[in-house]
């Protein structure tokens, strides 16, 4: 994936461009709009990171200019500017909108997010381990044997099986699978898992969603 | 600002006002008085006129007819017969230029309308002729003194300095009491701006102070006050509580970050205490996010992002996304949704309404307590009242409204619920007793 990353601070970029590197990403780090600017005029990307406060403007204006130029390479705002308006209106112009302060996984999720719309890979049936979904009949069998899920429990497994092996943070989970951009203040997010766990784990057996403490949860197939 | 600023204030307002009105009087009497003297002055003048002619038409009949001889009979006649208030002036002369009636020279040898003049008595004496020529070249000439014109004209003029004297009065008068009367509302306004101006929130105008433009200006003003005031005092409220609940979590954020740096402790331990840590730091990051969104919500910046929107639907799907949480909590829920309620909002707020309230009653509910929700609508406002009934078992005793809060002490949920509500055009209303705590919020219906 060719990443062109739009972020001033020099700590902050370093972090990132050695992370997405280590994940086998081809970045191209920038601090400023112009050199930004005059990168995308002579190379295409797969994906933009854009931060906002920017030294010589809003990486908005940036990508609405780009945009104007009929560049539609996909883009993730990633900002410490994090009211509802800024996100509204930053939502208009980008794919995914993530504040900081973020966990790398979670930035990573929802790069290859993006990636797989890009990619269009989305398939109507998956099969991971012994665990299988058909995205057309929402039906869910584990060894065959048809599982009876509830329709959030059933988007929660989708969700899962859609970032199998990669950490899903709370966060993610709440905005991808309740449609919720804030954090209730209840275990909303470990009650269904919970009841998920119980309809698709084997008793004894180590459970299929992994919990990364600190971090998230995991999906982890096992055949 | 000192109070001679505001006399100079006053001064400058009805300065101004008197001078104004005097100069709006006096052009308007003005134009007025030239209007009336032009067209008095031709419509006087087009009665002499209409006079002379119908004059001139008989004698022309009277020389036609009867020759030279009757006209100036007739002309004799027709002096004779009114002596006194003679208006009209004859004069007849033959084609060698040789008046053959009466004292008035033909001073003129055109014919048609002529001004004439002529002393009389050592005064100047203006008439307005017509010059006939009659067969034989004889000319016939009908005059008539313009001293009625001349007259109203005096009269005109005589009037125009009256009033021009008059209105400056007025003016002046009406300007003063005008002026007074405007720069002392207008000062009562700049006093109170002056007070906000300098931190004094409170201040208010009186809204009787009369004059409906001044009631509405200072109702309008108020507003305004009050909104800046209460501002001031979130501002404050959510200041002060930043300032005091961060102490706690970052105090204990310190101390365990001193705690990894001066004791052993091994990587289990590290790791537990490094989770811990995190936690704190999210617990801020959502106090930081929750005093944003309050802050957003009370500048109005979100409505620009409102749309139509089906609450009852909205309503019914969170219900369903926390049913499992209310069968773990052991909560008994009743739901009456009346359907098809729309209000104009957005969704991610009305959901976080939603779930501050369900979230409440999860947290401080008592298992085995009921909880009511309820979703009506009357002539304007849907109606959302979320209860929390006690069981019958007394020992069992129902929750707080203390709503959710971000850090410890301050109700920032409460606060969020209440800005939200308010941010939607609506009021919230939260009534508990000992066995009933209620939460009822009113938000207004969308039209059209």
């Amino acid at each position: 994936m060719k990443i062109l990353l739009l972020e001033d601070d020099p700590d902050l970029q370093v972090f990132l461009a050695d992370k997405l590197r280590h994940q086998g990403c081809d970045v191209y780090a920038m601090a400023t709009c112009a050199e930004a600017l005059s990168l995308v005029q002579s190379q295409g990307f797969d994906i933009y990171i854009i931060d906002r406060m920017l030294p010589d403007g809003d990486g908005q204006d940036w990508l609405e200019r780009v945009r104007l130029e009929g560049d539609v390479t996909p883009a993730l705002f990633l900002t410490a500017l994090g009211s509802v308006v800024d996100k509204v209106s930053g939502l208009r112009l980008a794919d995914d909108y993530l504040v900081k302060p973020f966990d790398f996984a979670e930035l990573w999720a929802r790069l290859q997010s993006i990636a797989r719309r890009l990619d269009n890979v989305r398939t109507n049936q998956i099969a991971l381990g012994d665990l299988s979904i058909d995205r057309v009949t929402h039906e869910v069998r584990k060894n065959g044997a048809v599982i009876s899920l509830k329709p959030m429990e059933y988007k929660l497994l989708d969700c899962f099986l859609s970032h199998s092996g990669q950490i899903v943070t709370r966060k993610m989970l709440l905005e991808q699978v309740w449609g919720f951009h804030f954090d209730p203040a209840t275990n909303i997010v470990e009650t269904y898992i919970s009841r998920l766990r119980a309809k698709i784990d084997d008793h004894g057996s180590a459970s299929l969603i992994e919990t990364v403490r600190g971090e998230g949860y995991r999906f982890v197939p096992r055949s | 600002m000192s109070p001679g600023h505001n006399n100079g204030f006053s001064r400058r307002i009805w300065v101004r006002f008197t001078a104004l009105n005097t100069v709006i009087f006096a052009t308007s009497m003005m134009l007025v008085l030239i209007l009336t003297q032009v067209i008095g002055k031709k419509h006087l003048t087009d009665q002499i006129r209409a006079q002379i002619q119908t004059e001139i038409q008989f004698l022309q009949y009277e020389f036609r007819e009867d020759g030279l001889g009757e006209l100036l009979e007739e002309t004799e006649e027709r002096i004779e017969k009114n002596p006194v208030g003679r208006r009209l002036q004859y004069v007849v002369q033959n084609a060698a230029g040789d008046v053959l009636f009466d004292e008035f020279p033909a001073e003129r040898d055109q014919t048609g309308w002529q001004n004439v003049e002529r002393q009389v008595d050592g005064k100047a004496v203006h008439y307005l002729f017509f010059y006939q020529t009659l067969s034989d070249d004889y000319t016939l000439g009908v005059g008539s003194t313009l001293a009625s014109v001349e007259q109203f004209q005096a009269a005109i003029g005589k009037t125009f300095l009256f009033t021009l004297l008059s209105a400056l009065a007025i003016g002046v008068a009406s300007g003063f009491g005008v002026g007074v009367w405007m720069s002392r509302r207008l000062n009562k306004v700049l006093q109170a701006l002056r007070q906000v101006a300098a931190g004094k929130w409170q201040t208010r105008l009186p809204e009787n102070a009369g004059g409906y433009e001044f009631e509405e200006l200072a109702l309008e003003l108020n507003r305004m006050f009050a909104h800046l005031e209460q501002s001031i005092a979130n501002l404050k409220y959510i200041s002060a509580g930043i300032s005091h609940d961060l102490r706690t979590p970052i105090t204990r954020l310190r101390n365990r970050v001193a705690a990894l740096q001066t004791g052993e402790v091994g990587r289990a331990a590290l790791l537990l205490e490094l989770e811990k840590a995190q936690q704190e730091l999210d617990g801020l990051l959502s106090y930081f996010d929750s005093a944003l969104l309050i802050n957003e919500l009370q500048s109005g910046d979100l409505v620009r992002n409102f749309i139509g929107l089906d609450f009852s639907e909205l309503l019914e799907k969170m219900l369903e996304h926390y049913n499992p949480l209310f069968e773990d909590a052991d909560l008994r829920v009743e739901i009456n949704i009346q359907q098809g309620i729309r209000v104009y909002g957005m969704p991610s707020l009305l959901q976080r309404l939603i779930a501050n309230l369900l979230d409440n009653v999860l947290i401080h509910g008592a298992g085995g307590s009921a909880l009511l929700v309820s979703l009506k609508m009357d002539s304007a406002n849907a109606c959302l009242t979320v209860a929390n009934h006690a069981t019958a078992d007394p020992s069992v005793s129902v929750g707080s409204y203390e709503l959710p809060a971000g850090l410890e002490r301050k109700k920032m949920g409460q606060k969020i619920i209440h800005a939200i509500t308010a941010a939607h055009g609506g009021k919230c209303d939260i009534s508990r007793d000992a066995q009933h705590h209620q939460c009822r919020i009113l938000l207004p219906l969308a039209t059209g």
